[in-house]
This record gives C-alpha cells, structure tokens and sequence, in this order.
C-alpha cells in the first residue's frame, strides 16, 4: 500500500528545475504530482512519475543526487474537512507528518494527497481501519 | 637526505622502523607552509578539513574551501558535495548534516565555516593538483 517518490537534490539556482524537467521529458518520464523544499541554498524535489526507473537512471546518468522514498497515497474527499478529517486521524495517534503534496488527478469523487509518514505501515493500517482509502502504488503511477 | 625551505610540512619521528633501520624518520608530508589560510587570524591548513571531511562516511571526497572578506571579517565557505549517502529527501536531515560539518570543523581547528552542500561534479575534477582553495579577498 505504498507509492514511490523518487527526490533529487538541487541548488538553489536559476535553470536548475529546468534541467532536472528536459531530463524526464528527453527519457519520455510524465511527472504526476511534485513538490518543492526550498532552503537559502538548496532544494529537495519531490516527485511522483509514471516510472521510476527510468527517471532515476535519466537523473542519475546525467549527475543528480536521486534517492526513494515510500510514501502513502491517500484519497482525501473533496469539501471542506477533507483534509482535516484525516490528519486528526494521525494526530490523535501521535504520528507526525513530515511532509505532504498534493496530486493533480482526482481519484473518482475525491483528491489525492500524498504523505511522508513514518512509522509508515502503522499509519497505512490506522488510515484503513478508519475506513479511509490508501492507494497502491502501481495505481498511483498511472492514474 | 637533505631539505632545505621546500616549506613542506611535516614532523619527524625518531622510532626506529619495523624494517630495522634505526635512523630518524620523516612522516608523511601533511601540507606546505604556502597553502596555509589566515582566516581571521586562525592558521588553516586545507589538509586540516580535508581530514575532518575524511573522517565523516556519509561525505565524499569532493571539497572546496571559499574564503572571503565581508564587512572587514573572513569568511570560510566549505562547499561539500551532495552524494548518495548525503542525500536525504528529508530538508531538516540535510540541515542537520550541513550543521555536524560545520561543528566538526569548529571543534577541530577553531575556527568557524559555513558549510554549502552543492550537487555532485560540480567541483571541478582536476588531473593532478586539485584546486581546493579560492581566495577571493583583495588586501
């Protein structure tokens, strides 16, 4: 019930998004859903694509730092309290919330969001039994 | 053998060898007197953070030492390379990785750096002699 993100470290610098973008579109990779951390100097880019694989060996092959993480994708429902409603969940467990994005595409009536949680199986279980729905990965990827 | 302010720096060590020879022995050459920085009236020697680097596993072997001069003050630049083992997608590990350098270096020689993580083969890869300092001060 994970999904894989692939990050790669970046200086925060002018054209270095725009490489890291003409890389996956030259190895024909389609980005579905990223995020950013930014610092003074550097930066994390966080992305869901539809294959991993060739992502990395394209970013890796021209010199980026590439590593993965799993994380949990996550269908969020789509009004006001969506959100809320999942994140008390794990608060109430104590569980912390590294970080979180969204994705483009809805999965039927609701968002997906996707989450860094860690211990990550003791959150997928505490999400499903409280009959929240956790996506695969393998869906994920080809939403 | 005889040297004569070659300015190579290193010590002597007067135990005899495991070879037999009894003779006073040279260690090896940690550094010329030449390559040695004044930053803010502390002697560093580049080899000094190279071997603080070195003793860190998650850093690679690719550095570069920035000095400057800003409102009157030295400042040292230590850019370190991002490689796999640096790596975390996680900002706040990455930070504390930046810190740990930082604070190594500090306790060590004394004197304090700022530590830059940059993307890896981005510090030029030199044949030979690296180019391990820049010194951008105008006195």
């Amino acid at each position: 019930m994970r999904a894989e993100q692939i990050s790669v470290f970046l200086e925060n610098k002018a054209g270095r998004l725009a490489e890291v973008s003409a890389i996956l579109a030259e190895a024909n990779v389609n980005i579905r859903a990223l995020a950013l951390a930014d610092t003074s100097d550097f930066g994390v880019l966080r992305l869901i694509v539809n294959d991993n694989q060739k992502a990395i060996e394209a970013l890796k092959k021209r010199g980026f730092t590439v590593s993965k993480t799993d994380v949990v994708a996550v269908e969020v429902e789509d009004r006001p309290g969506g959100l809320y409603r999942i994140l008390d969940i794990l608060h109430q467990a104590g569980i912390n919330v590294e970080y979180m994005y969204a994705f483009v595409q809805h999965s039927g009536e609701n968002a997906v969001m996707i989450f860094r949680i860690d211990p990550i199986d003791e959150a997928v279980k505490l999400l499903q039994e409280n009959n929240v729905t956790v996506i695969d990965g393998s869906k994920v990827y080809t939403m | 053998m005889i040297r004569y302010r070659t300015r190579d720096i290193t010590s002597l060590n007067p135990e005899p060898c495991i070879c037999g020879r009894t003779h006073i022995r040279m260690n090896r050459v940690s550094g010329r007197t030449d390559d040695m920085l004044i930053i803010r009236g502390v002697n560093v020697f580049p080899s000094q953070i190279e071997s603080v680097l070195m003793e860190m596993d998650e850093v690679e072997p690719y550095y570069q030492l920035v000095v400057d001069r800003k409102d009157n003050l030295d400042t040292l630049t230590v850019l370190v390379e991002v490689g796999e083992r640096l790596f975390s997608d996680e900002v706040k590990h990455l930070q504390k990785r930046e810190r740990k350098i930082a604070k190594n270096i500090k306790d060590y020689l004394g004197v304090s750096a700022k530590v830059k993580l940059v993307e890896p083969k981005v510090i030029a890869r030199s044949q030979g002699k690296a180019v391990r300092v820049i010194d951008n001060r105008s006195i």
